[in-house]
């Protein structure tokens, strides 16, 4: 069960106590020791809270009030919950209280274990690590609760529903009239008293006369018109009234009360709390109807069962797939399916799993009707539980007060049964006995003549050693003989094939010596060839030596002419080394060096571009004097201004601080030799001279010496830039210097540049002259030479060129080369001829040791299988022996005579036996016959203790006294899912272990009240409560869980058995889906549906009829006046002249003797409408009362789940108004429930251009047009007459 | 009787939207049947316990599986009772064999016949046109009606002979024959004979109702032996006649 995995064994664990805690500890006990020693451990459940605000782990610790015996009895059987933190590896108790004895202890959310705790301070014990992990991986019993909470909030709206019908307070009011109903089932009473909505909201209210304390019944119509309110009676007051013990009318007042239906809203409620809180019995339940993808637990392998019932595939995948699957299973199943059947079945594998069963429903008619259809076994103990009044006869049986009655009945049946067959079986018994002797004897004498045969067996045996092991060698040898012979063989035929191959090679080599041979002419030939080469030889050399000599005497000559020039050059550099001297200008240096061509070094040229550079530095300075006329001015002008400055001292004058500007006016020499002669002109002038030699001060003194200071300045100034300019002068004196110190290195290094040149050339003169004698020399061989060669040739003709010469030297060359290789290669030839010829001697010696050989091993090998063969026809008899198994059959035989034996044993025993079992059995039926109320109550105890199979409603299962009986159930099966709201399935869901769903989504959805939820929707005029509607209507619990569990967790029953194939055809349209499609489990519909009626109507082999309505006035719908329901006359009278004609029809078929005369033809009358049910209710009560049928009436909605032989179907639905509303017609599960009612005859009565054409919806269109299609194909569509229509 | 008649109308006449369309009165057949019975007293033991006493005392039963096939009980149950004798001392296992023990022996003789098996007699009421069983006393009926019940015929075919003894039985119970108080109780151990002894006639009051507003004709019937309305002969009345009311009233 999901995270629950219990910890068995007793932990310890250290717990700590605030202050707090012990304060309430000590409530129940001196101190928190006594507190913890009241048991050795405790069993407690461990819940996760949100850690506390320092972030510790914190937990509440639930201790069991069921098993913690001491504690329990201290507290009275209360819950008491210790919060605690986790802290120093143990537990901190921060406080403790006491909660009711109801406070659920065990929760999905909650960890169970077994905990000593060891009080105090320092126990210095760490909490065990399992204990420690499990308390960590604890999910937060508050989170998950909110999780839930959250998703369940979208089941809200079906509550909300209800409690807005449930939340109004009890009704009082006074009535005028009563009466009863024909058969006092309904009482209705004349309310005048009641307002306008209360009229409404009192449908499905309890009913209660004042004064009486019980509820009468449940009010099920209210007619505000006719202010009748109509209320079904319970059996009890039904009863009074037959007994004329109870006069409604003696009474005033009525009360309504809704006290029961707010009951079941709370019940509902509860089971939301429940989910949350965790306490479902499947602690997946939760994830499994909130995710999407629901989680369940994967089961291993398929189980193998043994069915009870006869069951097709389907039915056995589904119930092999809800035996094996865990948490959920689902089944859908369409119409006839045998829904019942599986859910029988799967009760009867869980009995005899050992589990125990929970049936439940939404309706107690499919609880009845499950268990109803469960075999009786001894082992099946069924208990069905309610309210008795509400339980169908089909379980009325099973209700606890009549469950010792059925088992009484049950086991007396079987009693008596085996009573009855005591003699068959005590003769039986005889004649078992009888054949076990005789076979008894038989088996001992195949057991004697088996010793024998194992005695044979064992001689063979020996024998058959000795053989084989002889035959063994002989193999062997032979093996060996085979193998030498076949290597022999294969010497043969290599060394024949290497014959051949010598021959072939000898006899090629000799052809080819016969057609290569050279002959002597040849010989000769080539002999005078060899003497003409040479002489041909001579005279090229000849040739090629003279023309060699022409050469060597040309480089002489050329190598001459040469050194005179170079003797030339030589000269020449002398003269321009003698010149160097007298260059000064560097540009005609250059021009010198190019003319006398003398290539100057790297080193050389940089240096020359230099001074280049250094000359037009020179030469751009634009300053222009020499260096000795600055410095003389520089001079005079010291002179000057010591002169003035003395002066002005001498007047004691002090000069302004005077600007000095520079002055551009005086920049040349001559310029300045101007200014300081014009300040000496004016020193020496007469009026300065005067004015300064008056020892007093004057204005004009001042005057002038203020300009003479002026003068003074302006002289400095000037000193400063002559100097400047002095610098510079030097400063480009110092280049000028360096550049004619670089042109004479320049020079330097030409000279020993050209010097090195000279001697070069010298060097390259006596090389030449050194050549002009090397090839004087020879000149001087090659003449010898020629000289000799001439001699040897004779007479050159100078006719013949040299090339052509060559040419005739190269093709006789090749020819007599030719001519050498050939001669070699007959050589070669011949001498391979004879290596060969020697072969084929060495090899046809071999091949005849070979054949001596191989002649002596085939002798031997004959030999050796001759023996062989003798020993082996010798070993056949003994196999034969060896191969029969004696043994084994003597050990067989021997079980079977053990067998027996037991057998005989227990058959005697029986036998002994039978009288004692069979007083004692006539003893237990006399005891059971007699058995009283005592008696049966003594067995109803132990019956309800030990049920396993329990059914009851959705609703009931969660009352309480039914949840302290029964808190869980191994399983829990759900019929008639569909049916049920999600609130009112989650019900008994909490209580299963594992969980089946069974139902079928294209039936009919819940009922809320009177209506679905569509219809609902379809009424409702508030804005809210439709949104609320649609939501709940987009999410079909089964259907959303059919489609997202894995495949094995579901399954889809296929085959149905109810219907004729053409009756079935009609609804197969609503179950194709992929490759599923519904199928006819009939062999033969024909005849195993065959209804046997013949009339004016109806043919033997009719099964789909419609009767159509023509969509005129006449035929339209009515409405009832004051309410909201239809019926239509038409359909009404067609519906009586069909009935008229059925059960005419099954007179006739009884008096043909096709149907048994005491039998009757089921027929059920259905429609849309309630009024319309009504009235056919009472036509058939009323007026009708036919005589050869079973009728029974009721709305679609009512009739799901039931099945008749013949069915009439009546859409009442007919008119021509705008919008061609059809109403509840349109859903296409309502229909879907009224075609697959009917198991031979379907019979509809209705109007086909209302429903194919009038109405708007093309979908409804559709699905009518295509139920005509079907029924048209069967030539079924019929006019009012009864003819066949197209 | 007519005054019973009368406040019978007067009361259904209180009922709205119904009409008496017709009554009548006639006398319905009751046989009194005479059953002899025997009866016996016995301390309560609850009857599988006791079965299982004897049946370890008189057969060797070595598993409650055997003991399960020879009572047809289910397993479960034997090994119930089989624990609780053993816990308290009444059995225990001797050579493989289940037997009493001397409190077992004890409680097994006291637990049996107190007192022989003693006759007694009953008269019932069977009503064939029922075919069950009525409750009532003849003689408190103090009217006389000379029609018989005109469908009376259709009943004929039973006698006595054709009664079962599970149904005898449930009258004797009905009438309290067996009785139970303390640790002892009576209890009908065999029915010993049946037989017819004599005829009574039980006046009954007939009425035909009409619903206008519903237009349902029915019967209503009231029976003097059982004082109520009788629902089987209603049903009986309904089935038959009712075409033909609606062809005489309406």
């Amino acid at each position: 069960m999901g995270q629950k995995s219990t910890i068995n064994e007793t932990m310890r664990c250290g717990l700590e106590i605030t202050a707090n805690a012990r304060k309430e500890l000590m409530k129940w006990s001196t101190d928190e020791h006594a507190f913890f020693s009241m048991q050795v451990a405790f069993d407690v459940h461990i819940e996760k809270r949100p850690n506390n605000r320092q972030g510790n782990m914190s937990f509440s610790l639930f201790f069991d009030n069921g098993s913690n015996e001491a504690l329990s009895k201290r507290l009275n059987n209360r819950v008491a919950v210790m919060e605690c933190v986790y802290q120093n590896d143990g537990f901190l108790a921060t406080g403790f209280h006491i909660r009711g004895r109801r406070e659920p202890v065990q929760t999905n959310r909650r960890l169970p274990a077994r905990l000593k705790f060891l009080v105090g301070r320092s126990t210095g014990i760490a909490m065990p690590i399992d204990l420690y992990t499990s308390i960590r991986e604890l999910p937060i019993a508050q989170e998950r609760s909110e999780y839930v909470k959250k998703r369940i909030a979208s089941w809200e709206g079906y509550l909300r529903i209800q409690e807005s019908n449930a939340d109004v307070a009890d009704l009082t009011t006074a009535f005028s009239m009563a009466s009863f109903n024909e058969d006092f089932s309904k009482l209705s009473i004349v309310c005048s008293g009641l307002k306008g909505n209360e009229w409404n909201t009192i449908k499905g209210f309890s009913a209660k006369m004042k004064g009486l304390q019980y509820d009468i019944g449940s009010v099920i119509n209210a007619d505000r018109s006719k202010k009748i309110i109509e209320i079904e009676l319970s059996r009890n007051y039904k009863e009074m009234a037959r007994r004329n013990e109870w006069h409604p009318k003696s009474y005033k007042e009525v009360v309504f009360s809704n006290f029961a239906e707010l009951s079941q809203v709370k019940r509902l409620r509860k089971g939301f709390k429940d989910l949350q809180d965790g306490l479902a019995a499947n602690a997946n339940l939760e994830k499994v109807l909130f995710e999407e993808r629901p989680v369940v637990r994967i089961s291993k392998k398929q189980q193998e069962l043994v069915f009870h019932n006869e069951l097709n595939e389907f039915q056995q995948e589904a119930v092999t797939g809800a035996m094996t699957s865990n948490d959920l299973y689902v089944i859908q199943g369409p119409p006839g399916t045998g829904k019942t059947t599986v859910i029988s079945e799967i009760c009867h594998q869980n009995v005899k799993a050992g589990l125990r069963t929970l049936v439940a429903s939404q309706a107690n008619l499919a609880v009845d009707n499950a268990l109803g259809r469960l075999l009786a076994h001894q082992d099946i103990r069924i208990l069905r539980y309610g309210r008795t009044d509400s339980i169908e006869e089909e379980g009325k049986k099973f209700i606890e007060e009549n469950v010792a009655l059925n088992w009484k009945n049950e086991t007396l049946e079987a009693v008596n049964n085996q009573l009855q067959s005591n003699s068959e079986k005590e003769a039986q018994l005889q004649d078992d006995l009888a054949s076990c002797e005789v076979r008894l004897g038989k088996i001992q004498l195949d057991l004697l003549s088996l010793d024998e045969k194992v005695k044979q067996k064992e001689e063979a045996e020996a024998q058959h050693l000795v053989l084989s092991s002889e035959i063994m060698k002989l193999s062997k040898k032979a093996e060996i003989y085979k193998k030498e012979r076949e290597e022999l063989l294969g010497n043969e035929a290599a060394l024949n094939k290497l014959a051949d191959v010598l021959n072939e090679e000898i006899s090629r080599l000799e052809q080819i010596l016969l057609v290569a041979n050279i002959s002597p002419k040849t010989i000769d030939k080539m002999e005078k060839l060899e003497f003409q080469l040479e002489k041909m030889r001579h005279y090229i050399s000849y040739y090629q030596t003279r023309q060699m000599i022409d050469d060597t005497e040309n480089a002489i000559v050329i190598i001459g002419k040469e050194l005179e020039l170079k003797s030339n050059k030589i000269d020449t550099i002398h003269v321009f080394v003698k010149q160097l001297d007298s260059i000064t200008k560097i540009d005609l240096l250059k021009n010198r060096l190019e003319f006398f061509g003398i290539v100057p070094t790297f080193n050389m040229n940089w240096k020359m571009t230099e001074l280049n550079k250094v000359i037009d530095s020179i030469k751009s300075d634009t300053t222009s004097g020499e260096y000795s006329d600055w410095q003389e001015l520089q001079n005079r002008l010291l002179a000057a201004i010591e002169m003035i400055e003395r002066l002005l001292k001498e007047h004691g004058f002090l000069p302004n601080a005077v600007r000095r500007t520079v002055n551009q006016k005086y920049s040349s020499v001559t310029d300045i030799h101007g200014l300081i002669d014009r300040v000496g002109k004016f020193l020496i002038d007469p009026s300065t001279k005067s004015s300064l030699e008056t020892r007093n001060y004057s204005a004009r003194k001042y005057d002038n010496l203020d300009k003479i200071a002026i003068a003074l300045e302006m002289l400095r100034e000037r000193k400063n830039y002559v100097q400047t300019q002095g610098g510079n002068l030097e400063k480009q004196n110092q280049i000028r210097l360096d550049a004619e110190k670089m042109f004479a290195d320049i020079k330097t290094e030409i000279i020993d540049h050209t010097h090195q040149f000279i001697s070069e050339i010298e060097q390259e003169r006596s090389a030449m002259q050194r050549n002009a004698e090397n090839h004087q020399i020879t000149l001087n061989d090659l003449q010898r030479t020629a000289d000799k060669l001439q001699n040897v040739v004779e007479t050159v003709d100078e006719t013949v060129s040299l090339s052509e010469v060559k040419e005739q030297l190269v093709q006789k060359e090749r020819v007599y080369a030719d001519y050498l290789d050939k001669k070699e290669m007959l050589k070669e030839y011949t001498k391979g001829l004879d290596a060969k010829n020697c072969e084929v001697d060495v090899n046809a010696q071999a091949l005849k040791n070979n054949n001596a050989a191989l002649q002596v091993i085939s002798e031997e090998l004959e030999l050796v299988n001759d023996e062989r063969l003798e020993q082996e026809s010798l070993l056949a008899p003994l196999m034969e022996l060896l191969a029969q198994n004696p043994e084994e059959q003597r050990q067989q035989t021997q079980t079977s005579l053990m067998n027996l034996s037991e057998k005989m044993k227990k058959l005697k025993v029986d036998k002994e036996r039978m009288p004692i079992n069979h007083s004692l059995q006539e003893e237990w039926r006399t005891l059971l016959t007699e058995a009283n109320e005592y008696d049966l109550d003594e067995i109803r105890k132990m019956y309800v203790q030990h049920a396993n199979v329990i059914g009851t409603t959705c609703v009931a299962s969660a009352r309480r006294d039914f949840m302290e009986e029964y808190p869980t159930f191994d399983v829990v099966i759900i019929d008639e899912v569909s049916k049920a709201t999600p609130p009112e399935l989650l019900l008994p869901m909490l209580k299963g272990k594992k969980i089946i769903l069974v139902g079928d989504h294209h039936q009919l959805p819940p009922l809320m009240g009177q209506d679905t939820l569509e219809e609902l929707l379809e009424e409702s005029d508030n804005v809210e409560e439709k949104n609320e509607l649609e939501k709940l209507l987009k999410e079909s619990l089964f259907e959303r869980l059919f489609r997202t569990l894995p495949k094995q967790n579901k399954t889809m029953l296929a085959i149905q058995y109810r219907m004729h194939e053409s009756i079935m055809e009609t609804i197969t349209p609503f179950y194709k889906e992929g490759n599923y499609g519904l199928q006819c489990g009939l062999t033969d519909s024909d005849s195993v549906r065959d209804h046997l009626i013949e009339s004016r109507y109806v043919q033997r082999n009719d099964h789909l009829l419609w009767f159509d309505m023509p969509n005129e006035p006449k035929y339209f719908e009515e409405k009832v006046k004051g309410g909201t329901s239809r019926f239509n006359q038409a359909e009404l009278t067609m519906i009586k002249n069909l009935l008229m004609d059925l059960d005419k029809g099954t007179e006739n078929a009884k008096n043909a003797g096709r149907i048994k005369q005491e039998d009757k033809k089921s027929v059920g009358v259905i429609s849309f409408y309630g009024e319309q049910v009504k009235r056919v209710d009472r036509l058939i009560q009323q007026e009708l009362i036919p005589q050869h049928l079973h009728c029974r009436t009721g709305s679609v909605d009512k009739f799901q789940g039931m099945e008749m032989d013949v069915i009439i179907l009546s859409f009442v639905r007919n008119h021509q108004d705008k919008g061609g509303d059809i109403g509840f017609a349109r859903d296409y599960r309502r229909l879907n429930v009224a075609l697959s009612r009917a198991r031979e005859l379907l019979i509809i009565v209705g109007s086909s251009g209302m429903f194919t054409m009038r109405t708007k919806h093309p979908s409804s269109r559709e699905m009518y047009g295509r139920l005509l299609e079907s029924i048209k194909s069967e030539n079924g569509f019929r006019n009012l007459e009864g003819i066949i229509k197209s | 009787m007519n005054d019973l008649k009368e406040r019978l109308t007067k009361e259904l006449q209180q009922d709205f939207d119904v009409k008496i369309m017709g009554s009548q009165s006639w006398s319905l057949p009751v046989n009194s049947i005479e059953i002899v019975y025997q009866t016996v007293m016995r301390t309560k033991v609850d009857i599988l316990m006791k079965m299982m006493l004897i049946a370890f005392g008189k057969a060797d039963i070595a598993t409650a599986e055997e003991l399960s096939d020879i009572l047809l009980v289910e397993q479960l149950f034997i090994n119930d009772l089989i624990d609780k004798m053993t816990r308290s001392g009444v059995i225990e296992k001797r050579e493989g064999f289940y037997s009493l023990t001397d409190v077992g022996v004890r409680q097994f003789k006291t637990g049996i016949f107190v007192h022989e098996p003693e006759n007694g007699s009953r008269q019932a009421l069977y009503s064939p046109c029922h075919q069950t069983f009525l409750n009532g006393e003849i003689n408190s009926i103090p009217y006389e009606e000379k029609g018989i019940y005109r469908f009376k015929n259709e009943f004929d075919d039973w006698s006595v002979a054709t009664l079962e003894d599970t149904v005898l039985l449930d009258a004797l119970k009905i009438m309290g024959v067996e009785s139970g108080e303390g640790n002892v109780q009576i209890v009908v151990s065999e029915i010993i004979s049946a037989s017819d002894i004599e005829v009574d006639l039980v006046p009954c009051i007939e009425f035909h109702m009409y619903n206008e507003a519903e237009d349902l004709l029915y019967a209503r019937v009231w029976n003097t032996l059982s004082e109520h309305w009788d629902e089987k002969l209603e049903a009986q009345l309904n089935e038959k006649e009712r075409k033909k009311w609606r062809e005489i009233y309406l």
